[in-house]
């Protein structure tokens, strides 16, 4: 039998490269099949994936003419990655971004020699000086595109319109309040990157395209809105106020024309502007209205009947003795019609008829003018004002209430009051946005005229805007007479209450409400002036600010003045 | 044998072109890329323009340049405005007498006559 030649030595290599091979095997077989599947597919996909997030182009903002008054576009900003840069870089890029961008060193300095991979050097860079700092290539400092608000008009309706933040959502005014609609739903795209970090488009794993934000159409109009905040700003120089509001609205539908406030700040920068400045006072303040609540005493008065136009009222000559204290005049008057106690504004008057109308009915009155509640206009921050239930009322209530003491209002709740005399006695819901509608136009939701309620019978609302004429044309609203159109309306001053409780015999609030023309009235408008001096009467301070800002904006809405009216009247009725 | 060679080739081949397919498309998707990367550049420029154009002709901008160059604009008074009938239904016009060429060479009246082409 043949003996087997064994080797030992060639039998120990091939053990020893058996168990290599054995070894390379099972760690191959580890590294392909176990690590791959719970590590190293992972730590491969994150170095490839390329997540991006597409960011929606936030809605337009436009006008009733659809003039664009609020939008977007991406800008430059600027970061740099310290741990990447030399001292010498550091150095370079300090010096080219001083120069460039008008930075200072010490911020720079402070900024480049963090041990980080990522600060911020400068955010939303205007292009002009991005531009030329990209093509220099410096290393270590990055740019990336950011989503910015702009507003071409800078301060026109910017209390209207509010700001956005940094991260392009919404923070006051519109743009707060229909933030929802505005910003859009955010897109999403995965792709593979290669070495270069650049993107491999051939492996896209997912690609959601970004939804932008619906466009707002206000029922802001851009020229009447620069009307009102030109004449504010003559106003503000001319009597130096505190503050300052307009509302031009439609009467018949509560569309909001304009409305402008003073101080004011610019919405595309509001950081710099104090608090105080951006303020929508229209909505946000209340104050004692005064004598234009007279408005509201007369009407309740004539719906109840109690008194007719030519029923004389016996003024006291300027003092009246009631309720333990005295009542005065800012002129004296004997007897008086009722028509004429409101074209004079007379206190003593006033007061003699609502205590002739009682508490209740009054109350009653101020309640269905929408006082005491907010008025719902789609504009965040709105006060109700404060009118007392009779069962608080004092003994003197009944004497203050009538000419706008012992109650506060907003401007916005006074446009609404005013309108519902103007259209016929319907108390109307202003609005402010028209439609939200997608970025091809088609609208999602519109606006429209809504009425709250009758406040007063239309024959009431006819004669009050007969009364209102009146005040205008022959009674303390004189200085709100206009060249062409008529008009009417009704002037307040107001003292202001002094801290400690008393009314000031030196601050007061002068305001004035009308609307234009008288017969068919096309506006309504609330003037307000806290403050003004040294002239602090609302018949000379506030009228003038209607008379301006009703024939301006009658005359751009193409309303025909009087004459030409007759004129055509005449040649029909000869024809 | 042959066919084993033939075979060899031709799978080389497809897996050639098929490599060949895999580059190209790269190369589209980086040419795709750099012209994404112009279109968002350049309709970020034609939003600026847009953007500028709009602030230039705000209306508290165009009047604060009127006011600097000292032009007075304003609203006309009542006595400036003369109201004109608007055309249209109810106007009356004179029909166009119509001479014929010859007769309107020698015509001592000067005529702007818009003629309706069919």
């Amino acid at each position: 039998m043949h003996k087997r030649n064994r080797n030992p030595r060639l039998g120990a290599i091939l053990l020893l490269f058996t168990a290599s091979f054995a070894l390379i095997f099972l760690r191959l077989f580890y590294v392909q099949v176990i690590d791959s599947a719970f590590r190293l597919s992972k730590l491969a996909a994150n170095q490839h994936a390329l997540t991006i997030e597409l960011s929606p182009e936030r809605g337009r903002i436009f006008d009733r003419n659809l003039n664009v008054l609020a939008v977007s576009r991406n800008v430059y900003s600027v970061y740099a990655v310290p741990r990447d840069m030399t001292q010498r870089e550091k150095a370079i890029a300090m010096r080219t971004l001083a120069s460039c961008l008008g930075l200072k060193g010490n911020y720079l300095s402070e900024r480049l020699n963090k041990d980080k991979l990522f600060v911020w050097i400068a955010r939303e860079v205007p292009d002009e000086k991005a531009k030329p700092l990209i093509a220099l290539k410096l290393k270590g400092l990055g740019f990336v595109k950011e989503p910015k608000r702009f507003y071409p008009d800078g301060t026109l309706a910017s209390h209207v319109l509010g700001f956005v933040g940094r991260d392009d959502k919404g923070l006051e005014g519109l743009e707060l309040l229909y933030d929802k609609y505005l910003k859009g739903v955010k897109g999403v795209r995965v792709l593979e990157k290669d070495a270069k970090r650049r993107m491999i488009y051939r492996f896209e794993s997912k690609h959601v395209l970004p939804k932008d934000g619906c466009d707002l159409v206000l029922t802001i109009d851009e020229t009447i809105q620069h009307i009102v905040e030109r004449e504010l700003d003559k106003a503000m120089k001319e009597f130096h106020p505190k503050g300052a509001s307009v509302i031009v609205m439609s009467p018949q539908t509560g569309e909001i024309l304009a409305i402008a406030n003073r101080p004011a700040f610019n919405s595309n920068s509001p950081s710099g502007a104090p608090i105080d400045a951006r303020r929508n006072r229209a909505i946000t303040d209340s104050f004692e209205p005064g004598s234009t609540f007279k408005i509201v005493t007369a009407s309740a008065a004539l719906e109840s009947n109690i008194l007719r136009e030519n029923d004389k009222v016996f003024c006291e000559n300027g003092a009246y003795f009631v309720a333990g204290h005295t009542l005065h005049d800012h002129k004296p008057h004997g007897w008086l019609t009722f028509r004429e106690v409101i074209e004079k504004s007379s206190n003593i008057g006033t007061c003699k008829v609502a205590m002739k109308l009682g508490g209740e009915r009054l109350y009653k009155a101020i309640c269905l003018f929408g006082f005491g509640k907010r008025t719902n206009i789609d504009l965040p921050g709105e006060i109700s004002g404060v009118v007392k239930p009779t069962s608080r009322w004092s003994k003197t209530t009944i004497t203050a209430v009538p000419m706008g003491q012992e109650v506060t209002v907003s401007a916005m709740q006074l446009a609404c009051a005013v309108s519902a005399i103007a259209n016929g006695g319907l108390l109307v819901k202003p609005h402010i946005v028209k439609a939200i509608q997608d970025r091809e136009g088609v609208p999602i939701k519109f606006a429209k005229p809504s009425y709250l309620r009758r406040v007063i019978s239309a024959q009431v609302a006819s004669k009050m805007r007969e009364f209102l004429a009146g005040v205008v044309e022959e009674g303390t609203g004189q200085m709100a007479k206009l060249p062409s159109y008529t008009a009417a309306g009704k002037t307040g001053t107001a003292q202001k209450i002094t801290p400690d409780g008393r009314y000031s015999h030196t601050d007061f609030v002068a305001s004035f409400v009308g609307f234009a023309p008288a017969e068919d009235p096309r506006l309504a408008i609330v003037v307000v002036l806290d403050n003004p001096h040294p002239y602090y009467y609302g018949g000379v301070v506030a009228a003038p600010v209607f008379k301006r800002i009703a024939v301006e904006t009658l005359r751009y809405l193409g309303v025909l003045p009087n004459e030409m009216i007759e004129a055509r009247l005449e040649k029909k009725g000869g024809a | 044998m042959k066919k084993f060679l033939f075979g060899i080739v031709v799978m080389t081949l497809f897996a050639l072109f098929y490599v060949h397919q895999e580059v190209e498309l790269l190369k589209i998707g980086y040419e795709l890329r750099s012209r994404e990367k112009l279109k968002t550049e350049l309709l970020d420029q034609k939003d600026i323009l847009t953007y500028n154009i709009l602030a230039l002709k705000a209306p508290s901008r165009l009047e604060s340049v009127l006011s600097f160059k000292g032009a007075d604009y304003r609203m006309p008074e009542r006595w400036e405005v003369v109201a004109f009938n608007s055309p249209g239904k109810g106007r009356v016009t004179a029909p166009i007498e119509r001479r014929g060429f010859i007769a309107d060479l020698f015509s001592l009246k000067r005529e702007a006559e818009a003629k309706t082409i069919k």
